[in-house]
């Protein structure tokens, strides 16, 4: 049985928590590290985009006014309001060998397995999105057009009663892969529609985990990532702490990168 | 960065407060000239608020706050465990010890190796440890108080802080000097309320300005309020290791664990036991309960209002920059010199008393008049603030001296605390553990199988293997003259069943105060303390509830308590 590493890295500022992404998979990468699942949190509501979004997707004079701080993530997809009681999970592995070397949308749906598995451990009754589209959705135009991740729908996210209740988005490389997702525990429905700048009807497609269990306890959640990665993956995890050249790197990644007005504001087209 | 600008205002409240510290010190200049017991304890006559007083004040440094800040950033509210754990030895000092050093009547610390432990080896020790503590510890924490100062200076004013600081010490050294230790208690007064005003004012500043308290609240990650560490289901976490190692280990182990040279000082200048006792009551008190609150509500409302900011301390001195008026920035800036003024101040005197009273009395000049030693007092505290002039220059050169100096002591703490309570214990007892804890931490961090160890792993190694040592070597080698054992227990009657052998050679049938009591006393004393400090938290982040449960239990055991003091009898000893 190979030997996986977990770290749960406690809440971090929003540039150092995605800078620590990035430093764990390049470690992965270089086979200084073995196949990692991160957990983490936000020291206080925070705006991630994808790395393709236009900044203007987000009004930034709100985020100004409200102290979010907005960094762009490594990988795609759209933006995330990340809520100080939301548990993100990060999962870097090689891609060269082995059971993630089937391209995105496999990887993607084995590791929405292991997602789903971890719901269901703790009461809940998942179903993974295996069609793009949402057919009881009474605007799919709007929603396909949404900046904001939990709005939309794509393959391999995982829904409970037809709301989606992990946002998730990849980043490969030729040798590996980098997926990082949001489990909200709450919804702040008004900072989403004021930070996306939404329709008031738009919001009913997402759901906390709080709003179907308010019981569940983040340890509780955690324990069952930590254990369904397990079985699904057939592996065994020991739990560990950043290297101290990954601590170096994210520090370096951060300082360069996520808190640069160069990376973050590099689409900004529209404005 | 944006750096502060000073209106008149401002300026004129900075000046006031700093001529009304050089006046105030300046003023008890003839009265400590009187005697070596004035210069260092104001005559053994102060009352136990301002001897309490002057306990918080010092240990109120300018970076404290910058600290707290720190440690509520990085984790949490319960990362304050870290200094949080110092209740249960803080309560050790009022119920064990604030009376037993009350009624040895030592000047110093250090002087109790004088009255407790006899031959070559006790004279050794005790001219070692004068040395050891006002030629270099305190030099270290003196510069470290500098570098501080300077640290948010260069945040908040970014231009003269040099000139700041040399103006700040002047006025520090030259009443520190001229007045004794009477111009350092009754400064420390002044200064205490002018730190609490400053850290107050930015508390509701910074709180207002992130939306209240709910607000905030309802920004913050839950660890982060949380008063405990997580512990996770199924496994326990590093956090909850790390607090069981400071609520473990900690608190005991330190060299400090019966009161250390800054609160001895203070319960031995105290009117009597009693005083003695309020005064160490009062302090921890004033220290955790108090002092505690609105360094924590500031720094909740940095994570909101600076969320990204990667220096964690820095943020507190740049709150100051960006959220206060006009007026309160001067008075904010007062507050910080008063935080450093009062700590500088405290070691300066110190220093000089462990030097004269340990060092130069009894091994360079015997007998001589009382005038010389206030002389040569003075002089040792200019040299010493020379000194420190000198390292603080120096300080990144040195920092490998500073780390080994600092290393004598970590893990000793249990000899400190037996030594009252078993007369079997001697000088070699005290040098076998600085030995060996200092080798043992060297080992620690440095040996490459052991430096990845957790805090709590390295320091239960340290405590284990110096406990074990001292302990053997105790044994092995000769006990302290009999006579002067007698003496020590007639003079400060410590209870319990570790002098059984001495008692009956006094023929003395008091026999103090039953451990059993004080370890009760203790246990409620810890109980009221923490009960209050949380009860003020809760109910100052809005859980009413769960603040007034807290205030109830908090209340039962201060009743408790005050029903079995109340009870006792004082030795009112002058």
């Amino acid at each position: 049985m190979d030997t996986w590493r977990f770290i749960d890295t406690g809440y971090n500022r929003a540039a150092y928590n995605m800078a620590i992404d990035e430093a764990i998979a390049a470690a992965v990468r270089t086979h200084d590290a073995p196949p990692t699942l991160r957990l983490y949190g936000w020291n206080v509501p925070s705006v991630s985009i994808g790395y393709f979004q236009n900044i203007r997707d987000i009004n930034l004079d709100y985020c100004r006014e409200k102290h979010i701080p907005v960094v762009r993530r490594i990988s795609g997809g759209r933006a995330v309001l990340h809520t100080a009681s939301e548990i993100t999970y990060s999962f870097s592995i090689r891609t060269d060998q082995g059971i993630f070397s089937n391209g995105l949308l496999e990887s993607y749906r084995k590791i929405s397995s292991a997602l789903s598995l971890a719901l269901t451990n703790i009461g809940l009754l998942p179903e993974i999105k295996n069609v793009r589209g949402n057919n009881n959705s009474p605007n799919v135009y709007e929603m396909y057009r949404s900046p904001v991740c939990f709005q939309s729908a794509s393959f391999g996210e995982i829904h409970i009663s037809g709301h989606k209740v992990i946002g998730s988005a990849q980043k490969r490389w030729t040798d590996c892969l980098l997926q990082h997702g949001a489990v909200p525990l709450i919804i702040d429905r008004e900072a989403l529609v004021n930070i996306f700048r939404l329709k008031q009807n738009n919001e009913y497609l997402y759901q906390g985990l709080h709003g179907i269990n308010p019981g569940l306890k983040p340890d509780e959640i955690k324990h069952a990532f930590r254990n369904a990665f397990q079985e699904v993956f057939a592996v065994c995890f020991t739990d560990s702490s950043l290297l101290c050249h990954e601590l170096s790197a994210a520090e370096e990644f951060e300082n360069t990168k996520y808190t640069s007005s160069s990376w973050t504001f590099r689409i900004q087209a529209g404005g | 960065m944006q750096a502060l600008t000073l209106s008149v205002t401002d300026w004129i409240i900075i000046i006031v407060y700093m001529a009304a510290s050089l006046f105030t010190g300046l003023y008890f200049t003839k009265r400590a000239s009187s005697s070596v017991s004035e210069f260092f304890l104001s005559g053994r006559n102060l009352p136990w608020w301002l001897a309490g007083t002057s306990m918080v004040a010092t240990t109120f440094s300018s970076d404290t706050p910058l600290y707290v800040t720190g440690l509520v950033r990085t984790h949490g509210i319960y990362e304050n465990w870290q200094w949080w754990c110092f209740i249960l030895s803080g309560m050790m000092s009022v119920f064990f010890f604030a009376r037993l050093w009350r009624r040895l009547g030592v000047i110093t610390d250090v002087e109790f190796i004088r009255m407790r432990y006899s031959g070559t080896s006790a004279s050794i020790l005790r001219g070692f440890k004068s040395l050891y503590f006002s030629v270099a510890i305190h030099t270290i924490i003196k510069a470290q108080v500098i570098l501080a100062m300077a640290k948010i200076l260069d945040v908040s004013m970014g231009w003269g802080k040099w000139e700041s600081i040399f103006i700040s010490s002047g006025i520090t050294i030259a009443y520190s000097m001229l007045s004794g230790y009477w111009g350092v208690v009754t400064t420390d007064f002044l200064q205490f309320i002018i730190a609490m005003a400053g850290a107050i004012v930015l508390c509701f500043a910074s709180v207002d300005k992130a939306g209240g308290i709910h607000a905030i609240r309802e920004a913050l990650n839950q660890n982060v309020l949380s008063f405990f560490p997580p512990a996770s289901e199924g496994f326990i976490g590093p956090a909850f290791l790390t607090f069981l190692g400071y609520v473990g280990l900690s608190w005991w182990s330190k060299y400090s664990s019966d009161g250390g040279g800054v609160i001895v000082q203070r319960m031995s200048s105290c009117k009597d036991e009693r005083h003695s006792f309020l005064a160490t009551f009062y302090f921890n008190i004033a220290n955790y309960a108090l002092r505690t609150w609105p360094w924590v509500l500031t720094a909740l409302a940095s994570i909101v209002l600076y969320p990204e900011a990667k220096d964690h301390e820095a943020v507190y001195p740049q709150m100051m920059v960006d959220l206060l008026p006009s007026g309160f920035r001067g008075l904010m800036l007062a507050s910080f010199f008063a935080a450093f003024m009062s700590t500088l101040s405290t070691y300066l005197n110190l220093s000089s008393a462990y030097f004269v009273n340990d060092f130069y009395r009894p091994f360079i000049r015997k007998d001589a008049q009382e005038r010389h030693y206030i002389t040569i007092s003075r002089i040792a505290t200019l040299l010493l603030s020379l000194l420190t002039a000198i390292v603080t220059y120096h300080v990144t050169s040195i920092i490998g001296v500073f780390k080994f100096l600092i290393a004598f002591g970590s893990g000793t703490g249990l000899v400190y605390i037996i030594r009252w309570f078993w007369w079997r214990i001697n000088a070699w007892s005290e040098i076998s553990a600085m030995v060996t804890s200092t080798v043992m931490t060297i080992v620690v961090y440095v040996h490459p199988a052991l430096t990845s160890s957790p805090y709590y792993a390295k320091l239960g190694m340290i405590i284990s293997v110096s406990t074990v040592v001292w302990f053997i070597v105790t044994l092995i080698t000769r006990p302290s003259d009999r006579t002067l054992l007698i003496e020590f227990y007639k003079k400060t009657l410590p209870g319990g069943p570790g002098w059984k052998t001495i008692r009956e050679f006094a023929g003395n049938t008091n026999q103090g105060s039953p451990l059993t009591d004080v370890l009760i006393e203790w246990a409620y004393g810890c109980l009221f303390l923490i009960g209050l400090m949380f009860s003020a938290g809760k109910l100052l982040l809005g859980y009413t509830l769960p603040g007034i449960i807290w205030f109830i239990l908090s209340m039962i055991a201060g009743g408790l308590l005050y029903r079995r003091i109340s009870a006792q009898g004082w030795l009112f000893i002058k």
